[in-house]
């Protein structure tokens, strides 16, 4: 009875030896996937943040040929407006008007891209470009004319645009934690490994396999969502090129068209109204200032020309 | 050796058997457990890409379809200043402002929210 107990023993102390061997290898497979999900994450992270970067840059472009379009063209139309046009009543009769409110805001935008402008040359406004470009003309131009500390200009508009698609906090880098990647390796094998069996060790190992397995998981969703964020940041980019492209060549409807006098009313005119949509589209904003979207595209705009 | 206690290999026996059971069973739970850990993965990485994918050929259609109006649109301006048409050239400004005042991600984000909704039976795009 004692040698048949003893060699059972052996038998499961031989196949405790075997898990033993074999729990190693599935702590390495573990600790590979965990390091393969880390790095999946922080590949995609990274590239996020560069293109978080070319979004933020094409904002500061927008935003700067929304200052020069002050500076130059809406800056003429005043001119002339105030040299010819003082009078509130005189731009009634044409066809587009202006009146005596917008044209004190337009003056006061005017001046809010010089100060921008100004700022920027003493570097004490970088960072707002980004956010003339998204936020519109109206709310940062006049408040730089107000004498607002540009400097607390932010430009983080990319930044606020991929936060809020996912309801803002979801981008965050750190949402694992070290619930994987090195998912405390050492603490697990170190110490019981050494003073318990083969079998525990495996058991230990199959635990490590499934907290490494569920790491890889939560990693593949979030990248999967990062993705999702990669097509919403291009489409910013794609309607950040579409208002750029639409302001320089209705910038250059005006240059063309611009008159410095009002001797030709026809050509006074074509200038006002082509200058009016000029500073309509410079209010236009890309995004909230919270980087939710603007209006939704279900608009009417029935009515106007067929095309 | 005689006198050897019999309970002594008989528990050792009982140990190892025990954690034998213990690992086989450990094993069991923990395969199940990341089975259905990949399978969670698996309809929550799809259902991702998918509407990921319906965001993605929404916002390149609307944007071409954007940048068709607008193109005619100056196409029109040029021919209402060219002509004098002033009423032409104000209502094709008038309509590129109104297209670029709509933001197609607005829309988009709707229709995600939509997809992501299971009491939204139809979308309309």
């Amino acid at each position: 009875m004692v040698p048949l107990l003893w060699i059972g023993a052996a038998l499961l102390g031989v196949g405790g030896l075997a898990a033993a061997i074999d729990a190693k290898d599935t702590f390495s497979a573990a600790k590979r996937i965990g390091e393969r999900a880390r790095r999946k994450h922080e590949n995609v992270l990274s590239e996020l943040e560069s293109l978080r970067s070319e979004v933020n840059s094409d904002l500061e472009n927008l935003g700067k040929l929304k200052i020069s379009i002050f500076k130059n063209q809406i800056a003429h139309l005043v001119n002339v407006i105030r040299k010819y046009a003082p009078s509130r009543s005189v731009l009634k009769n044409f066809q587009v008007s202006i009146s005596t409110e917008e044209f004190r805001k337009m003056e006061q935008l005017v001046l809010g891209a010089f100060e921008i402008e100004k700022g920027l040359a003493s570097g004490v406004s970088t960072g707002a470009l980004a956010a003339v470009g998204a936020y519109g003309s109206v709310g940062m131009l006049a408040t730089a004319s107000t004498g607002t500390a540009i400097s607390g200009l932010s430009g983080v508009a990319a930044t606020n645009a991929t936060l809020a698609w996912f309801g803002g906090g979801s981008l965050a880098a750190g949402g694992f934690g070290m619930t994987g990647g090195a998912f405390a390796l050492a603490g697990v094998v170190l110490g019981p490994a050494l003073a318990i069996t083969g079998f525990m060790m495996s058991s230990k190992a199959d635990k490590a396999l499934t907290e490494a397995c569920e790491y890889e998981s939560d990693v593949d969703i979030k990248v999967a969502k990062l993705d999702q964020t990669k097509v919403v940041l291009n489409s910013l980019r794609e309607y950040t090129g579409e208002m750029t492209s639409a302001l320089i060549h209705l910038a250059e409807r005006f240059d063309a068209i611009k008159v410095s006098d009002d001797r030709n009313r026809n050509s006074f005119e074509k200038m006002v109204v082509v200058g009016k949509s000029l500073k309509g589209l410079l209010d236009i904003p890309i995004m909230s200032g919270d980087g939710t979207p603007t209006e939704g595209i279900k608009s009417k705009i029935s009515g106007y020309i067929e095309v | 050796m005689r006198n050897f206690p019999i309970t002594l290999p008989m528990k050792a026996a009982s140990t190892l058997i025990n954690a034998w059971k213990e690992c086989t069973i450990t094993r069991e739970l923990e395969e199940t457990k990341r089975e259905g850990i990949r399978a969670f993965r698996d309809v929550n990485v799809k259902s991702i890409e998918e509407s990921s994918a319906i965001l993605k050929l929404y916002l390149e259609r609307t944007f071409q379809e954007r940048a068709v109006v607008i193109r005619k649109m100056f196409d029109h301006l040029d021919k209402g200043l060219a002509d004098g048409n002033m009423q032409l050239a104000s209502d094709a400004m008038t309509a590129i402002v109104s297209v670029l005042k709509h933001s197609p991600l607005a829309e988009a984000r709707k229709i995600i929210s939509d997809i992501r909704d299971p009491n939204v039976k139809m979308i309309e795009i």
